[in-house]
């Protein structure tokens, strides 16, 4: 397939999968990017795959340098970035504080958990993630399963959390 | 009967399952309450779970064009490039320029010679003073040990000589002399004929016959290849005696020489690692005389050699263009600069200026008492080639040439130093 196609189609699938998992638009966008150049230079057999396990590695790079303490830098600044054109101040808290609560619930997730869920959000087969993240796919029903009872279950837990919070406010 | 696992009911719910599985399960929750259930609480965790994920969209993209991320892989095709060229690059531009070096210093210094050995004026003996009373060799070692140089075996070598000849001072007798002297002799025959068969051969060549000449001269060249350049390169005043007026007199004839005297100089060369580059240089001082009958004590050819090798060929303090690049330091015959004297040697600066042009300064020690050359300045203009301004200045003649105006001449003229 012509990686300018891949690029069109997939360009923005990615940045929205490194952009998820690493919680800064800015530095997914130039991970993402530096995929495509990437396969540009080994011009690879499955392109949409190889790019994204070579994204979710450049995230995983990302991590182990950054830690937590930009975790929370970059959660402030993907909230500003993600949130469309403000209705109001209100409504404007409870849709960044959501986004934080989703961040922070994926965030206890185990790594391969949370790039399989976002990985099958962008459309991956069993049998893609299975390649990307180096599984077997017969597994992959058992990883998702698990990785979505997690998520829900993290963020109705600081959700509740905050609702405490909120009334002992 | 066993219920569905929670895995497969996703891989159900995201259709990865096969048709038949498909089918199996579908059966299955048809008649299963608790799997049914299991299933519609597993579609409602994975709609919530897709929900809450699709709260983290990016919004508004930087979208680079893809011309752009061409472009980028592009230049960091180049860059890697670039890196593993360096190291072979440079590695063979070092390889080059070393090749080139040797190159130099063997044509500057070694190639010069060998015609010398060529010369009807006889052969390749040795260069040094037959009136010391010493031998050639002892001549040079005494030279050597005067400036505490030479390796560890040289000194010893040189200190067994010395006792040799102190003991037979106190016997005070020839016969006694020449009974010190014949074990060095016997000993180190062999080396002598195995390491320095440059001046074994010359020794014995006589000096009307062609012959000999012709094989001293093809031994002699392994020993110049082993040979420090530096020491060959300096003036005849760096190796020979102070007292040698003139390298046309300090010449030893063959028959002249003492039997026992002609073992010491092998010694050096047996005792040492490598040979004597003294005593190399000494005669290849000496081959330099014999190789412009017309011109002794003067080089047939230009070689370059340092700036301070230059002085001492020139006998005077080297003058300098301080404004131009200097690019070489040559010496050569005295008849190559206009009105020179044949006999004394020339220095040769080659410089470059600003603009690239090559520009050349040769100069002569001016020896008044036999000079007979021109004093008033005169330009040489050549519509084809290269001008050229000469004149005569205190002690020097001087000489500038070059593809420039013979006003940039005069000018340039002026400006040495």
């Amino acid at each position: 397939m012509d990686l300018s196609q891949v690029y069109r189609e997939h360009y923005r699938s990615l940045v929205r999968f490194l952009y998820r998992r690493i919680g800064d638009l800015a530095r997914a966008e130039d991970l993402a990017q530096e995929a495509f150049v990437r396969a540009l230079e080994h011009q690879p057999a499955k392109p949409r795959a190889w790019l994204f396990t070579v994204a979710a590695n450049l995230a995983r790079d990302e991590g182990r340098r950054a830690a937590v303490r930009r975790r929370h830098l970059t959660l402030i600044k993907a909230e500003a970035q993600a949130l469309p054109p403000e209705p109001g101040p209100e409504v404007a808290l409870v849709r960044r504080e959501e986004v934080r609560r989703v961040q922070a619930a994926l965030s206890r997730l185990t790594g391969r958990d949370r790039e399989a869920l976002l990985l099958w959000e962008e459309g991956f087969s069993y049998d893609e993630i299975a390649e990307v993240l180096g599984l077997s796919r017969g597994s992959m029903g058992t990883t998702l399963a698990r990785a979505r009872t997690r998520l829900v279950a993290a963020y109705e837990e600081l959700e509740s959390q905050g609702s405490d919070e909120d009334v002992a406010h | 009967m066993l219920h569905i696992d929670e895995g497969r009911l996703h891989a159900y719910l995201d259709g990865e399952l096969s048709e038949r599985e498909r089918t199996a399960i579908e059966e299955h929750l048809s008649i299963c309450d608790d799997c049914q259930a299991a299933y519609e609480a597993a579609a409602a965790l994975s709609q919530r779970a897709s929900a809450l994920t699709s709260e983290l969209e990016p919004g508004s993209l930087n979208v680079p064009s893809w011309r752009e991320i061409e472009e980028r892989a592009v230049a960091r095709r180049g860059e890697v490039r670039r890196r593993s060229w360096i190291r072979p690059s440079m590695a063979w531009a070092a390889s080059i320029a070393i090749a080139f070096g040797l190159g130099w210093f063997s044509n500057s210094y070694w190639l010069r010679f060998p015609t010398s050995f060529e010369s009807p004026s006889g052969p390749a003996a040795t260069a040094l003073p037959a009136t010391r009373g010493q031998t050639a060799a002892e001549a040079v070692v005494d030279e050597r040990l005067s400036e505490e140089s030479g390796t560890p075996h040289e000194r010893e070598a040189f200190r067994e000589v010395k006792e040799a000849e102190e003991q037979n001072r106190k016997n005070e007798t020839g016969a006694g002399r020449a009974t010190a002297r014949q074990l060095s002799q016997d000993e180190l025959q062999v080396a002598n004929e195995d390491r320095i068969q440059v001046p074994t051969a010359a020794l014995k060549a006589d000096r009307d016959e062609a012959a000999p000449v012709e094989r001293s001269r093809t031994k002699a060249q392994p020993a110049d290849a082993v040979a420090a350049p530096r020491e060959v390169a300096a003036p005849p005043e760096a190796v020979l005696p102070a007292e040698a007026e003139a390298p046309t007199e300090m010449i030893i004839r063959p028959a002249e020489q003492p039997a026992a005297n002609r073992a010491a100089r092998p010694l050096i060369a047996a005792e040492g690692a490598r040979p004597d580059a003294a005593v190399v240089g000494a005669l290849k001082t000496e081959a330099r005389t014999f190789a412009d009958s017309e011109t002794p004590g003067t080089p047939s050819s230009f070689f370059a050699v340092s700036s301070d090798a230059a002085t001492m060929w020139l006998g005077v303090e080297l003058r300098t263009l301080p404004e131009l690049t200097l690019r070489n330091v040559e010496v050569g015959p005295g008849g190559t600069i206009g009105g020179g004297q044949r006999g004394l040697p020339v220095v040769r600066l080659t410089y470059e200026d600003a603009a690239g042009q090559i520009i050349t300064l040769t100069q002569q020690r001016l020896d008044r008492d036999s000079d007979s050359g021109e004093d008033e300045p005169v330009l040489e203009m050549d519509p084809s080639g290269p001008n050229s301004y000469r004149w005569a200045d205190g002690a020097y003649r001087m000489s500038l040439t070059g593809v420039i105006s013979s006003d940039s001449l005069r000018a340039l003229a002026a400006r040495v130093r």
